[in-house]
């Protein structure tokens, strides 16, 4: 069941193979035998320009460590689970990670949490319904007391009706300040 | 595994828990965006899973796990190529970097004997690994981050030893010509 059976096994050098370099790499790494070993550090000890290139080759391989790790979140574990179920259930194991994900995402709306949004949402929907009413109310309240203010005008219209404009009551009031000539 | 082969999904679930890390970690190189990273995790768990009663334990089951994570990036990485889309780290360089981080690679390159902070470094590092083939890349990042040997790496590749030797010497050859003026 191995998934690289399909893949054919290549095993030839890179091309621009530099064996001095395969062999120094491969002493930094611990993958030769001892031989090779004494050998290239007889070497080493001899030949500072060789031993400044292997320091460089590990310095610069030490510098792959600012990388740091990657770690997974921890969701991951649940999604990967869930996903799984998925595949028991479809029986055909032809699902997908979009699929999981959409099992994933309902995952993260448990009922529980489902029942909850619906009460806040009806709780919102009726304070928002209740103020509205209330301004409603408000405003008819101003109007009704504004009219009783400007009764007396609204009772005495029938009287006023006929005053062609304010002119004329102001000719009116002035009448009413002049004193009357007595003498006439 | 082999309980896992057998039915026992609670052993499953322990597989998950004690590799989630390391494959994350694997992809997160390759890719530098967590969430694509943790879907293609997920998807080579899943092909694990699909795969369970045909497992035969020959090698260790992380080389299995690697060599499933291996060819799922690579076809990942054909497909993405198809579609002129660009999940993976390629030749395009330095998609995943954030626009900072790419600056900074850059006048860092222009620079190379001032004293880097590690935003810079990593930025300089990543784009030296993205300008590796993909499968010195792959080998890179087992060799380094999942201590692989030779063999091991040879096994997920499906490289035999002399051609894991030449990838990684070839791989760290380069890596000291773009790394070495930050040292």
């Amino acid at each position: 069941m191995s998934p690289a059976n399909d893949t054919e096994i290549f095993d030839e050098p890179e091309d621009s193979h530099d064996p001095q370099l395969t062999e120094l790499v491969a002493y930094l790494d611990g993958e030769l035998d001892e031989a090779e070993s004494t050998r290239l550090e007889r070497q080493l000890a001899t030949d500072p320009p060789l031993r400044g290139y292997a320091e460089s080759l590990d310095r610069t391989w030490q510098l792959l460590d600012s990388l740091g790790e990657a770690t997974a979140s921890g969701e991951f574990t649940q999604k990967t689970l869930a996903s799984l179920e998925v595949v028991s259930d479809d029986g055909n194991d032809t699902s997908s990670i979009a699929s999981a994900k959409r099992l994933s995402m309902l995952s993260k709306f448990p009922t529980t949490r489902i029942l909850l949004w619906t009460i806040a949402g009806f709780a919102g929907c009726s304070i928002g319904i209740l103020m509205a009413r209330t301004g409603q109310n408000a405003k008819k309240e101003s109007e009704d007391v504004q009219i009783l203010r400007q009764l007396d005008l609204l009772k005495d219209f029938p009287k006023l009706y006929p005053i062609p404009d304010a002119e004329f009551l102001k000719q009116v009031s002035t009448l009413e300040e002049t004193p009357i000539d007595q003498t006439h | 595994m082999l309980k896992v082969a057998a039915g026992d999904n609670a052993a499953f679930e322990q597989l998950v828990v004690r590799y989630q890390d390391r494959l994350v970690g694997f992809f997160f190189h390759l890719v530098h965006d967590r969430t694509a990273a943790e879907d293609l995790a997920q998807e080579a768990f899943l092909r694990v899973f699909r795969s369970r009663e045909r497992y035969e334990p020959t090698a260790r089951f992380s080389t299995w796990l690697f060599r499933i994570a291996h060819n799922l990036a690579s076809n990942q990485k054909r497909g993405a190529a198809r579609r002129r889309e660009i999940p993976l780290a390629s030749g395009s360089g330095q998609h995943d970097l954030s626009f900072g981080e790419q600056n900074l690679a850059e006048k860092s390159a222009l620079m190379p004997t001032r004293q880097l902070d590690s935003v810079e470094l990593r930025a300089v590092v990543r784009n030296a690994i993205e300008d590796l083939s993909e499968r010195q890349r792959t080998a890179v990042l087992l060799h380094k981050f999942e201590e692989m040997s030779y063999e091991e790496i040879g096994d997920v590749m499906g490289l035999g030893p002399v051609a894991v030797k030449s990838l990684i010497s070839r791989a760290r050859g380069k890596l000291k010509e773009a790394l070495e003026r930050f040292i």
